[in-house]
Order: structure tokens, then sequence, then C-alpha cells
């Protein structure tokens, strides 16, 4: 008989494969980075445009980014409500905060790693450590968002 | 104070352990990452 998996094991193709919501918490980090990268670019579209308003190309350029851009917080929306484990008091809304910190803390760390591979500083491997703490910490934290809400949770219920 | 910690003080040692086998692919991830970089930092030491 086929051994029934655990609720966290499905969709995993392999035992050491992480598992689909810790996947998926990384992909609505990256669509909020994304958001937030062509934020920008609609920024700096326009100060061109505020420059040159009869500008035809940044005109259409600046169509297409804000259709982009609207499309891309609809598709992040989407996927981020399957990480609301913990929905009461305002605890969703922390969620896309703490997978923005989970992903910048990723970057910031890649950017530590450069300055003390080009450094060498003590301090500098120091800082590289502290984020790479910051980053677990907050995607264990979804992952235990997800196991209260699962336990405990389910227990009130 | 981990996340683990947390959830062990709260939720017990019972669920802190399962909840720790939910962790394991990442903290197995996280240990090759302070792994290499212990290793960068053996390289880049001035002999």
């Amino acid at each position: 008989m086929k051994k029934e998996k655990k609720e966290e094991e499905l969709g995993k193709s392999h035992v050491a494969d992480i598992d689909r919501d810790e996947d998926l918490a990384w992909m609505v980090a990256d669509l909020w980075c994304l958001e937030k990268h062509l934020s920008t670019s609609l920024y700096f579209i326009r100060e061109k445009l505020e420059k040159e308003p009869n500008n035809e190309y940044y005109k259409k350029l600046f169509s297409f980014v804000s259709e982009v851009l609207k499309k891309v917080r609809e598709e992040r929306a989407k996927h981020l409500e399957r990480l609301y484990f913990l929905r009461e008091y305002g605890l969703w809304c922390s969620v896309k905060h703490i997978l923005g910190a989970m992903m910048q803390s990723s970057e910031v760390m890649a950017k530590d790693l450069d300055i003390a591979i080009e450094t060498n500083d003590e301090k500098a491997w120091q800082n590289v450590k502290k984020d790479l703490e910051t980053a677990k910490f907050m995607h264990d934290l979804i992952l235990a968002f997800r196991h209260f809400s699962r336990t405990v949770k389910k227990e009130k219920k | 104070m981990g996340v683990l910690d947390i959830v062990k003080r709260i939720l017990g040692e019972e669920e802190a352990d399962d909840f720790s086998r939910e962790l394991s692919i990442s903290d197995g991830c996280v240990g090759e990452i302070e792994k290499a970089i212990e290793k960068l930092k053996r390289l880049l030491k001035p002999c």
C-alpha cells in the first residue's frame, strides 16, 4: 500500500527537495522585488516624460511598464494569499514584509560577501553572518506561521 | 534565538521536534553556505 505523504511533503520531487510552500515564498518574494524594480523604472521614465512630454517612445514605454506592473501586482497578490497561514489581527499583512525581509537580506548578504572578499575584514565577515541569520530567521518564520496554523489553530477549531 | 526556540518555548518539545523536521532541508543548505564562507575566509587568510 502506498504510504500517505504528510502535507508538507506533497509536491516534493525528492527527499532533499524543499517543500512547495518554501518555493512559493521565494517566488512571491521575487515577484515583490520585481514590483519594486518596475516602480523605480516608472519613476525614471516619468522624469524623462516631464522633460519631453511629446516623446512618443517614453509615452509608450510608460504605458507598457505601467500595465506590466499592474499585472505583476495581480500575480503577486494571487499567490501571496496562499501564504496567509495566520490571518487574524493583521498577521496576514506581516507575511509580505517577512518575505521582503527574507529576500532583501539575501541580497544584502551578496553585497556584504563581496565587501568581505574585497576587504577581508572580520567585521565584514560578521555582517555576512548576520545577513544569513536574518534571511534564515525570516524563512523559518513563514514556516512557523504554517506550523502554528496546522497545529494550534486546528485544535482551537 | 531562532524561530525553533520560540516554537519550543510556546508549543513544547514535541511540536518543536515536528517543526525542526520541516526546517531540516533549509538548515542543511544554510550549514553548507556557512561552511563555504569559512572556507573562503581561510583561503583569503594571508600566509
